[in-house]
């Protein structure tokens, strides 16, 4: 309070000047004198505010500071950050990972990667690029028809399931409310989960038209019934369930298939682009809280693709 | 007799949906002719999943969507089923060139049939009209649209991609707050940006076209068949997708010329189409739908009566005509309504407390103890008159 009566009292001269060729209301210079204008001094930049860095930073999805206790970086619970913290691992690039979330990222999606030497900001569609020129990828023909299309399986079946299980079955009050919501608000909490399911459902309705009504409308004890397989209805709909997790198993299938009994897929003397692409989500469907669930069972019983996923992981380092 | 319910016809294929197609494509491949027809019903309500395609084996039997079809008909016809003679490694390529075809290819279709204002109003709305009854044909066409802006959101084009639109196109959805319109009209290009903005969206569009046929044409090469064999479900998906790129006429014609860009694909989709669109066993158009469009009449009408009104809102739940985005606007509105009565109770609680702690009003009145006292009570009241009246208007707006 003694700071602004101070202010109070220097800003009555000022104003008197100004009478000069502007005559002030009495009482809109009262009201005015009420809210002097305080500049404070500037603010020291926050803690986690990146400077004088060695290394790239990779901002990422990760649990607590992204360290174990032993202070090895932890793997990414997000498929898409994991598949490039393992890419970066597999191209020989050294980087720190910074725990983070979509609303630091300048593109509004994690991850997104800031260069050591200027400070450039990398967003995910720019990594590869960056990567290319500063590391040592392996090389890959990611313009080929195969890689293409075998890529898009990833990104629609092996996602949709990821999906599916992670927001909208119990899973999602066991395991994703905590990795997604850091808050101790518990309204707060209950509407970003609300939201988050929300996002999901409609993100799955848009790719699954036949699903869409059933999706949209259900309530969430329906989908939530996910144990129990549901069989093909008299009538001929099948449950979201039902179809996300058939397409899931003949995608793993497909991979299965492509693999055969390389080490690497497409034959690659060294893992690349591609295997951390399936190894994003292939090494989180088996994770713990997971397991129990129809979409660990399912690449539990993938053979071919476990020992590549142990192979991956030795590569890596993880 | 099978009967496969389908979009359509129109653009002069059989049917106006991808899927819709590959289905017409695999049946002709894989059923003897006099086994099975084609019911032009464009009426998804009459399918147990509310979408089309859909295989009616008998009175009370379906499958829907596409690989329940298929699945469904290998075991009718297991010596013709194209899938299952394919080596492990094509059977795999088959899977993954499928979900490749159908993820991008969707996208592309809803940007050159339903976004673009100019198709959409020359050409797909008219289509639509012309197969769905009265009144559905109304808002079907729109509700499609929006379920494919939706679908294109990720890329940026989720308003409009002509810039010369009309008026009428800028409908503002319902619950729009001021901010998020002040966002969609930034977003939205001005006219004075229309040739540079044409421009971009153009250069754009038809670099996406060249990525997605890209692979398939390095893949089909001089092939009769995608994966170099013998015809395989994709071949039938990619037929469903390209044909529809190929034949429609379109004002806004960049998905054709994107297709023109790469001759083998070209050539494969006309040849393809040419043998097995050219003598489809069409059967009745199925109306069955009367009972029913008279059953949305009497809901609506329903709806709209004051007082039974709401006691027939739980059975909205199974009424197929209330759409969902509707319904979520609907949400939105009593959302927006409950959050602007929030602001200014708020912001009218807010003001009179800062009044009263500051002071102000003692200030300008002074004198005796008693009369201040009176006539900051007045002003106080007097201040809550006029936030009122605010409450009112506000309510009125909406």
């Amino acid at each position: 309070m003694a700071t602004l009566e101070k202010q109070h009292s220097q800003s009555g001269p000022a104003q008197s000047q100004s009478k000069s060729w502007l005559p002030i209301p009495e009482p809109v210079k009262k009201l005015f004198d009420s809210f002097p204008v305080v500049t404070y001094p500037a603010q020291q930049l926050p803690a986690g505010c990146p400077r004088n860095e060695k290394l790239p930073t990779l901002w990422i999805f990760t649990k607590g500071d992204g360290l174990d206790a032993n202070g090895r970086e932890l793997m990414s619970f997000n498929p898409s950050c994991l598949k490039w913290q393992t890419y970066l691992r597999l191209s020989s690039l050294p980087y720190r990972a910074v725990p983070s979330s979509n609303h630091s990222s300048p593109s509004g999606a994690l991850p997104f990667l800031i260069a050591p030497e200027n400070s450039e900001t990398i967003p995910s569609n720019k990594l590869m690029q960056w990567i290319k020129k500063h590391g040592n990828p392996p090389e890959e023909d990611l313009e080929d028809p195969e890689i293409k299309a075998l890529l898009a399986l990833v990104e629609t079946k092996l996602r949709d399931a990821w999906l599916y299980t992670l927001y909208l079955t119990p899973v999602f009050w066991s395991l994703t409310q905590d990795l997604y919501t850091s808050t101790s608000s518990s309204l707060a909490r209950l509407y970003l989960s609300h939201e988050l399911q929300q996002a999901a459902r409609q993100e799955l309705a848009n790719t699954r038209p036949l699903l869409a009504h059933s999706l949209l409308t259900a309530p969430l004890s329906y989908t939530a019934s996910y144990s129990s397989s549901i069989a093909p209805s008299a009538t001929g709909a099948t449950s979201p369930a039902e179809e996300i997790y058939a397409d899931l198993e003949s995608a793993l299938q497909a991979l299965e298939t492509i693999l055969g009994d390389d080490n690497w897929f497409h034959g690659a003397d060294r893992p690349g682009y591609f295997d951390a692409a399936v190894f994003g989500y292939v090494e989180l469907m088996g994770m713990e809280g997971l397991r129990e669930t129809r979409l660990g069972e399912v690449v539990a019983g993938c053979r071919g693709l476990q020992r590549w996923r142990e192979g991956v992981r030795g590569r890596a380092g993880w | 007799m099978l009967e496969l319910h389908i979009w359509g016809p129109g653009f002069g294929l059989p049917s106006i949906d991808p899927q819709c197609l590959a289905a017409i494509a695999y049946m002709i491949l894989t059923v003897p002719k006099e086994d099975w027809k084609i019911v032009p019903s464009s009426n998804p309500q009459l399918a147990p999943s509310q979408s089309l395609p859909a295989l009616r084996t008998s009175s009370t039997l379906w499958s829907c969507g596409l690989p329940n079809i298929i699945s469904h008909l290998r075991q009718l016809y297991p010596s013709s089923d194209l899938d299952s003679f394919l080596p492990p490694r094509d059977a795999a390529l088959n899977t993954a060139f499928t979900s490749y075809i159908t993820s991008r290819g969707q996208e592309l279709l809803d940007l050159s049939l339903y976004v673009s204002h100019k198709n959409f109003s020359s050409v797909t709305r008219p289509v639509f009209s012309s197969l769905l009854g009265w009144p559905v044909c109304y808002y079907h066409p729109l509700s499609a649209r929006n379920a494919a802006r939706e679908r294109v959101r990720h890329l940026g084009f989720s308003s409009s991609i002509d810039i010369t639109k009309k008026a009428e196109d800028v409908m503002a959805p319902l619950g729009e707050t001021p901010g998020e319109r002040a966002a969609r009209e930034a977003a939205d290009p001005k006219p004075r940006n229309n040739a540079l903005g044409e421009l971009a969206v153009g250069i754009k569009l038809s670099a996406m076209m060249n990525d997605f046929l890209g692979p398939l044409e390095k893949q089909l090469g001089e092939h009769r068949s995608l994966l170099g064999g013998q015809t395989a479900s994709v071949d039938c998906v990619m037929l469903g997708y390209l044909a529809l790129m190929l034949v429609p006429e379109m004002p806004k014609a960049w998905a054709k010329e994107g297709l023109d860009r790469h001759p083998n694909l070209k050539a494969w989709t006309e040849e393809f189409i040419g043998r097995v669109f050219a003598d489809l066993p069409m059967g009745e158009v199925e109306r069955g739908d009367v009972a029913w469009l008279g059953g949305v009449v009497y809901r609506n009408f329903i709806d709209n009566l004051p007082v039974i009104g709401k006691k027939e809102k739980v059975k909205n739940e199974e009424d197929p005509m209330l759409d969902a985005s509707r319904k979520r606007a609907e949400a939105l509105q009593r959302k927006e309504w409950w959050k602007s009565v929030l602001f200014i109770t708020g912001g009218v609680v807010g003001m009179i407390t800062y009044i009263a702690w500051s002071g102000i009003i003692r200030i300008q009145t002074g004198g005796e103890e008693g009369g201040e006292e009176e006539e900051g009570e007045e002003g106080e009241a007097e201040g809550e008159e006029v936030e009122e009246i605010e409450v009112d208007d506000d309510e009125h707006d909406e």
